[in-house]
């Protein structure tokens, strides 16, 4: 428990530092946001991040990374990753090899040892245990591994360690910071995240969801930026199959910009759609409701 | 304080004789303690160990931080935000700087699933009555006959059809299995020619995704369909169950309830919209919002139950259709109305549906329930 990763923790002094530390590299977290991070690192806890897609889980962990000059080891997971692809594995061709030419000369060298370091296979989970505390383990869409992954998962997420049965447990002095996203496509175990930090990324207010693009696309003028978070909050609630999440805001913003638009009007929604809404049907959507997109925008501006 | 909580669980106790720093302004750690008591009794489950870190973060952070101390340490599921957020509100007042609202995540509480007595069933089958049963439209069973048919849907096995896991077992063919391979060659003496194993996917059951239309016009059918997906829970097997009128309920988790009756009365509580119109399109488009509910739909077998009056507009039904047909591995409609003669799928909802669907079955009694069994692959021999 007092394993913490001291050097991280004491740039990360307080919430308050970490909001501003993140703010200054472009990301712009809430105080909630900002208070998981801090006490993930105090405690040496993993942390799960949860949120509708695009709302800037991965985007974090990369920041954090950056800032606090972590190694990155990312492990994207997928459906059928299984612990020899997350974990470790052995090269068995070469253990093969070996175990033939041993053959042929045994009675030269004596007993040969086929699971030893030699022949061990890295992959980022190890990767990160070995690092300790100057990596920063990012399992990226965990939601998409099978269920039994997570249980391969947990002794790192406890202890930090992996433990090879043939050749004992890798523990770095201290553990690696674990940043864990999830999109919610299924209900991750509770084995799993019992051991960790929680937190529901929201999606941000029109304040931020301004602020964040400009920080991104400092070329798009104020007045419209605020104009695309406004519409692209009412686009959210269209209910389309792949609602616009942060990168499609900022994306359209940038589009718009480079159209030389500068303000949101009818035309320049249909010459940008295509940025925002990613299906045929949610396209229609988004364009069949282009007036209310346009009109809400503009009654809030006048009550601002 | 009141007294009748001060005795917190003996693992929290022992915690509490560890030494932690606290402010002498911070909330007192009793408080804390009986605060996560209070949460755990209204459903949160929370480790001794994310006590502990509780305990500690909360003098790390300043006063306006004890909301988001617990809100990271306490909370680990989007469905027990609200409760935390309420609890929180009740014990130390409205959390400082208030949690923005801004997707707005709300969690839908369902309670009230009242009990019935339970009419004790009566047997009077007779063996030839047997087989009339088995072609008796549900809509026009008598009580007993209706027992009886509930009882013999009860009494069916039923297992799952398969789908392909990562897990691998060994086989004759399939891919080369350098592992094995690798500790047959490794044990000693052996002067067998060398040769390759090989292993194939070993093989899971396939979820079966049950969407049952408790409509007026289906009332006659859906109680037994509920009964089948009773039965069907069960076995053990993976299915979730969701129900439909106008608006779309989760049942899997109610016809748990071991007995049948008491289950069935449950999902009549908690369906207020029962027996009203039907809008079809809508209740698919609203399963297709929950990313939950598309994962359960994903390469599982979709089962939907309904007559297709849809009153709605036939193009949401369409669009959803689609989708879903997308997701599924197989769609099965089961159509009651199917089972009369002459029936042709004229309603706008079923032409809207059934370039979507891979089998079009009736369900209107025994033998039709029994052969939709055999369609999914779910009757044992």
């Amino acid at each position: 428990m007092d394993a913490l990763p001291r050097r991280a923790a004491d740039i990360f002094a307080s919430p308050e530092v970490v909001e501003t530390m993140l703010a200054e590299s472009g990301y712009l977290p809430d105080s909630g946001l900002s208070t998981a991070v801090f006490l993930a690192l105090r405690l040496g806890r993993p942390l799960l991040l949860e949120g509708a897609p695009g709302v800037g889980k991965t985007e974090l962990a990369k920041r954090i990374a950056d800032i606090l000059d972590l190694t990155l080891v990312r492990l994207q997971c997928y459906e059928g990753i299984d612990a020899s692809q997350a974990i470790y594995d052995w090269d068995y061709a070469r253990q093969l090899l070996a175990a033939r030419l041993h053959g042929e000369s045994a009675s030269r060298t004596g007993a040969i040892d086929l699971y030893s370091e030699e022949f061990l296979v890295e992959r980022p989970v190890l990767r990160a245990a070995r690092l300790g505390d100057r990596a920063l383990l990012l399992i990226d869409e965990v939601d998409r591994a099978d269920e039994q992954l997570e249980a391969f998962l947990l002794e790192l997420l406890a202890e930090g360690t992996v433990t090879i049965p043939e050749l004992g447990t890798v523990a770095a002095k201290r553990p690696p910071m674990v940043v864990i996203t999830s999109n919610r496509t299924r209900e991750l175990q509770d084995a799993l995240r019992r051991r960790c930090l929680y937190h529901w990324i929201e999606l941000p207010n029109l304040e931020r969801e301004t602020a964040i693009i400009l920080s991104h696309a400092p070329e798009v003028g104020e007045g419209l930026a605020r104009a695309v978070a406004h519409a692209t909050s009412r686009i959210r609630e269209l209910r389309l199959a792949k609602p616009p999440g942060i990168a499609e805001s900022v994306d359209w913003a940038k589009a718009l910009a480079a159209l030389d638009y500068e303000a949101l009007g009818p035309f320049a929604i249909d010459a940008t759609v295509g940025v925002l809404a990613k299906t045929v049907d949610d396209v229609n959507a988004v364009l069949a409701a282009r007036e209310t997109i346009l009109k809400s925008d503009n009654r809030e501006q006048i009550r601002d | 304080m009141c007294p009748g909580r001060m005795s917190a669980p003996r693992a929290v106790a022992a915690l509490r004789a560890e030494a932690y720093d606290m402010p002498e302004d911070g909330v007192a750690r009793e408080r804390l303690i009986l605060f996560v008591r209070r949460l755990r009794d209204h459903g949160l489950s929370i480790s001794p160990v994310q006590t502990a870190d509780y305990l500690r973060s909360v003098p790390l952070l300043a006063p306006s931080g004890l909301y988001w101390a617990g809100r990271v340490c306490l909370v680990t599921r989007a469905d027990d935000i609200n409760t935390y957020r309420q609890i929180f509100a009740d014990e130390f007042g409205p959390p400082q700087p208030k949690e923005s609202s801004g997707g707005g995540y709300s969690t839908g509480e369902m309670d009230g699933a009242t009990e019935r007595e339970v009419a004790a069933s009566s047997e009077e089958g007779v063996a030839d009555a047997a087989e009339q049963l088995e072609h008796r439209d549900f809509a026009l069973l008598d009580p007993s006959e209706a027992n009886e048919v509930a009882q013999i849907i009860a009494e069916t096995r039923f297992t799952m059809p398969l789908r392909r896991t990562l897990r691998r077992r060994h086989s004759v063919n399939g891919r080369v299995d350098l592992r094995s391979t690798l500790r047959r060659e490794l044990r000693p003496a052996s002067e067998k020619t060398p040769r390759l194993l090989h292993s194939v996917r070993r093989q899971r059951e396939r979820r079966l995704v049950l969407v049952v239309d408790v409509s007026r016009s289906m009332a006659p059918y859906s109680r037994y369909l509920l009964i089948f997906a009773h039965a069907l829970l069960a076995a053990g097997l993976p299915v979730e169950v969701y129900c439909f009128s106008t608006r779309l309920t989760a049942l899997t988790d109610v016809l748990r309830i071991v007995n049948v009756d008491a289950a069935l009365a449950a999902v009549a509580a908690m369906t207020p919209d029962r027996d009203s119109g039907t809008r079809i399109g809508a209740a698919f488009s609203e399963l297709l919002l929950d990313t939950r509910m598309v994962e359960a739909v994903r390469s599982g077998v979709l089962t939907i139950v309904s007559d297709g009056l849809e009153q709605g507009d036939p193009d949401t039904l369409r669009n959803a259709m689609e989708r879903l047909a997308r997701l599924a591995h197989r769609v099965v409609w089961v159509n009651p109305l199917k089972g009369s003669q002459g029936y042709e799928p004229l309603q706008r909802g079923m032409i809207a549906a059934l370039p979507y669907i891979n089998e079009f079955v009736p369900g209107h009694d025994l033998a039709s329930l029994r052969s939709l069994a055999g369609i999914l692959r779910i009757t044992r021999d």
